[in-house]
């Protein structure tokens, strides 16, 4: 393991080495304090279903990556939070918690549901594939247009809209 | 230019924005909270304007009216905003998870223009890509043909987008009708069908009611006009059921050679479906599944139309045939016995439905215990390497538990359903012995309302052909449905229109010189990836041009437009001043050849295999073109030399053979235009020295275009190009890059260089 760590190891970030801040349109900059990075920050979850707060690539526009936050809790506490709001903003991702309507035909199903952020409409291909089962009681749906809706928690839909995706999931 | 709503006009009329002098306009669908709405952009000189509301259609509160007047639209704004179009230089779409962020480059800081879902992105990246050129020129580009992605009759987006196909408003009856011309050439046989279902049906409405009613009220009865004549019944009774069987017999031969016949037809026709299909139709994600299945869905259409349909027919009449001599004879016990049917039916339907919910988990499961299995023994050597075999064992285990728990609940389920409806149906069988008797007791005495014995006799024998079909019947509709799932399929591939074809008049120049053209060629696999970024070239007649470029430079991908497998999205590929869409695809695939990374051999002898595209090919011919591609002393080295069968064991020849054997292939073509794609590849740098001389020998004087990795294969090219993410970035002589002191054919030909050494020591 040693060997892999000095050839492999990347830029670990951390409160020390750099800051972050929101540019007057709301949008995450970051500048290390080495200045050998100042600008807009793309992030990047490594973990994204299990670790929403660990492993968090840091890049830059051409998705080259300038360094890694092992752990939010690693920085300083005005930029976890601001981290925190900009993944909350790339990994959105509706939550659905009740299925209206479930139909399939040939293959394809249709979905209404009603998730946190209102009445949706998507499209399903290849329904078995297209779920994302991250455990037993959690999962992501993912539509034609590669769009993701999470069902946070199976046990907690109720009886109907369990039954409507029973045989998928 | 996309038509907008009258009361959103106003609104942007409200805020100062004419939409008659906008740019463009676009409809994007979510607010900056990511809630659904409808956002509408308009894109003027002065600025970008978005208005965000909510569009719905309120239903008028009288029930009456609301059918006469259309719906009155309720616009609900919920936000506005308005960016100087002065200050930005660029847009640019950054990709989120579930949805894209629309980003103003402004000098100094990024602006966030709106967000959406992925449902937007094609729109939204061509208009980053219209409004870079806008920059560039000045001009804004004129508003391409919006290719619609959704179903013009039901208005859902297509299952896959890029095949206008909507499986939606492609219902069962229409479907039906498609078959139409299949069976159009059958007719005769098919009225021979329908007349022996005809007849088998009338012949067992027929025997019950002679065995039963005539029998012992008539013939066995002294007062029955038939009274003694035992013999003539039963002759007759016989009589009636040898042209039942006989029906029976033509009807299920006539069936199976018809079903046959069009299941036949309906392959052929998907056959040359596929010779008609693009390239990318193939390798759309979701093609695979849908060839696999196309066997066994020519199989449930026969065994749809040869065993349901017919059956279907003869019992549906049957039981109309049987209610209509039943509620004649005697109305009051018919209505008891077809008071239940209902209930039955449906006890036999919901059963049949649960049963096979059980049967498709059960299949899920399955096959996920055959990917197991096979994952495992195609990774053998990986399983073995790293130890991994008591962990695979482990997961092999878990499923194969699951795959016997599911087993055990459908033998439980169908082992108790089934007999449980079975005796509902006797049940009822009873109940109508019990009010029949009372009846005959009653017609005995002469009370109202009694029957004849004959008539219960009669009434008893009906009910098996009643009660008997009923749990055909029940999984008849599922059959029906998996039949439509399979038609649909086979219609789907059927109808699919070609994304390359020729164009009315295409042009076929005869005899092609092989001079080839790129000019400003753009083109990408999925909408805003551009892999080929206006690339522009010229290789005169018989010249060698090499391309040079890291894995996924996009140097296949322009193999892959000069053949013309792939459309090119902008610019134009011209052979001898032609367009490749002016130009015959036949024409174009006459004389270009292409040997690329992956060979593939068909199963058949290697002399096939050589003469693949030139099958009149003598074998002087065969061995010639072997020897200039490097095969023929290996061929001899086989047993059974060109006689050697392939594609069974594909461990019979390595890569390096492979590929030698489709070079032989493509020689013995005689293409004016040759794409060697990585031909040489899989080859070490001795046997690719040894195949060079060759090589050089079939390019001379014969348009080459010769895409490598590795910079020794293009020594002989007269003109180089250096591919890096879709652009060109370099061009020239081998010469004129090596002078340049850091460009990167430089560099890569130095690095080669060095590891090339490293071999040379290792060897000596």
């Amino acid at each position: 393991m040693n060997a892999l760590n000095s050839v492999a190891q990347g830029r670990p970030l951390t409160g020390e080495n750099c800051r972050f801040s929101l540019s007057p349109q709301g949008l995450l900059t970051v500048a290390l304090t080495d200045g050998s990075y100042s600008g807009r920050a793309y992030l990047s979850l490594a973990f994204p279903f299990q670790l929403t707060e660990e492993y968090v690539a840091l890049q830059n526009e051409d998705k080259e990556e300038i360094g890694m936050i092992r752990r939010l809790s690693d920085l300083r506490e005005e930029d976890r939070d601001l981290v925190r709001d900009a993944l909350k903003i790339k990994y959105f991702t509706p939550k659905i918690y009740k299925i209206l309507t479930l139909t399939e035909r040939f293959g394809t199903t249709r979905w209404a549901v009603e998730t946190d952020k209102g009445k949706m409409n998507f499209v399903v291909k290849d329904t078995y594939k297209s779920l994302i089962r991250v455990s037993a009681d959690r999962l992501f749906v993912c539509d034609i247009d590669g769009c993701r809706y999470e069902i946070e928690s199976l046990k907690a839909l109720d009886r109907r809209s369990y039954s409507k995706i029973e045989l998928y999931v | 230019m996309r038509k907008i709503p009258e009361a959103i006009r106003d609104k942007f009329l409200e805020k100062g924005i004419k939409i008659e002098s906008a740019l463009t306009v676009f409809k994007t669908d979510s607010t900056n909270d990511r809630v659904p709405c409808d956002a509408y952009s308009v894109v003027t000189e002065e600025g970008i304007a978005t208005l965000f509301c909510l569009m719905a259609l309120r239903k008028r509160r009288s029930a009456f009216f609301a059918r006469r007047k259309a719906p009155e639209p309720v616009l609900e704004v919920l936000d506005f905003s308005f960016t100087p179009l002065d200050k930005i230089r660029s847009i640019v779409c950054e990709e989120l998870i579930t949805g894209i962020r629309l980003v103003a480059r402004c000098d100094g800081e990024d602006r966030v223009l709106l967000y959406a879902t992925n449902h937007c992105s094609k729109a939204l990246f061509s208009f980053c890509d219209d409004f870079a050129a806008y920059r560039e020129t000045g001009a804004y580009p004129e508003q391409k043909e919006e290719k619609v992605s959704r179903c013009p009759r039901c208005g859902k987006p297509y299952p896959d987008p890029d095949r206008a196909y909507c499986p939606r408003c492609n219902r069962s009856v229409g479907l039906m009708f498609k078959l139409m011309p299949f069976l159009k050439r059958y007719w005769l046989q098919i009225f021979f069908v329908l007349l022996t279902v005809l007849i088998t049906a009338g012949m067992d409405v027929l025997t019950p009611y002679l065995s039963g009613k005539v029998l012992y009220d008539e013939v066995l009865t002294p007062a029955g006009t038939l009274y003694g004549k035992v013999l003539f019944l039963v002759a007759v009774v016989a009589g009636a059921n040898l042209v039942a069987s006989l029906a029976e017999v033509i009807n299920a031969l006539v069936v199976a050679k018809v079903s046959a016949f069009v299941s036949y037809d309906l392959k052929k026709t998907i056959f040359s479906a596929f010779e008609r299909l693009s390239y990318g139709f193939f390798t759309s994600r979701h093609t695979g599944k849908l060839l696999t299945q196309i066997n066994t869905d020519a199989e449930t259409l026969y065994t749809f139309f040869c065993d349901g349909l017919p059956y279907f027919l003869t019992n549906g009449l049957q039981l109309v045939g049987v209610a209509v001599v039943m509620f004649i004879t005697q109305p009051l016990l018919s209505l008891v016995i077809f008071l239940p049917l209902p209930l039955v039916f449906l006890g036999y339907f919901f059963a049949m439905r649960y049963l096979k919910r059980l049967h498709a988990e059960n299949y899920n499961i399955s096959s996920r215990f055959t990917s197991i299995i096979s994952d495992v023994l195609g990774g053998m050597r990986v399983v073995k390497a790293f130890s991994r075999e008591k962990e695979e064992v482990k997961r092999f285990e878990g499923v194969a538990r699951s795959i016997s728990a599911s087993n055990v609940q459908i033998a439980v389920a169908s082992r108790t359903i089934m007999p449980l409806l079975n005796l509902w149906v006797r049940l009822t069988a009873y109940v109508i012995w019990g009010v029949g008797g009372y009846l005959v007791i009653r017609g005995a005495a002469n009370a109202g309302g009694g029957i004849s014995f004959g008539t219960l006799m009669l009434f008893i024998s009906y009910l098996s052909l009643i009660y008997g079909p009923m749990n055909f019947f029940a999984d008849f509709f599922a059959d029906f449905a998996s039949s439509l799932n399979a038609l649909q399929r086979l219609f789907e591939i059927v109808e699919t229109e070609p994304d390359v074809k020729d164009k009315e008049n295409p042009v076929d120049p005869g005899i092609i010189r092989g001079k080839v053209e790129f000019d400003h060629v753009s083109f990408s696999y999925v909408p805003g990836k551009k892999t080929i970024k206006s690339i522009s070239f010229t290789v005169d007649a018989g010249e060698t041009l090499g391309i040079v470029g890291h894995t996924g430079a996009g140097k296949s991908t322009l193999a892959n437009l000069l053949t013309r497998l792939y459309e090119v999205e902008s610019g134009a590929i011209r052979i001898d001043g032609i367009d490749l869409r002016d130009l015959s695809l036949k024409a174009l695939r006459d004389n270009v050849a292409i040997v690329s990374q992956e060979t593939y051999l068909f199963r058949g002898s290697l002399m096939d295999n050589i003469r693949y595209a030139r099958p009149d090919a003598t074998a002087d011919e065969v061995i010639a073109a072997s020897r200039a591609a490097g095969c023929h002393e290996f061929i001899l080295s086989f047993p059974d030399g060109y006689d050697t069968m392939v594609g069974y064991d594909k461990k019979l020849l390595s890569g390096g053979e492979m590929q030698r054997i489709s070079i032989a292939r493509a020689i013995l073509k005689d293409p004016a235009i040759l794409i060697l794609d990585e031909a040489t590849s899989a080859m070490d740098t001795r046997t690719e020295r040894q195949i060079q001389a060759a090589l050089t020998e079939i390019t001379r004087n014969r348009t080459t275009i010769s895409i490598a990795h590795r910079l020794s294969t293009l020594r002989d090219a007269n003109h180089l190009i250096v591919l890096e993410n879709g652009e060109k970035v370099e061009e020239g002589t081998q010469e004129e890059l090596l002078a340049k002191e850091n460009g990167v054919y430089a560099v890569l030909y130095r690095l080669q260089m060095e590891a090339m050494k490293n071999i040379g020591i290792e060897e000596n």
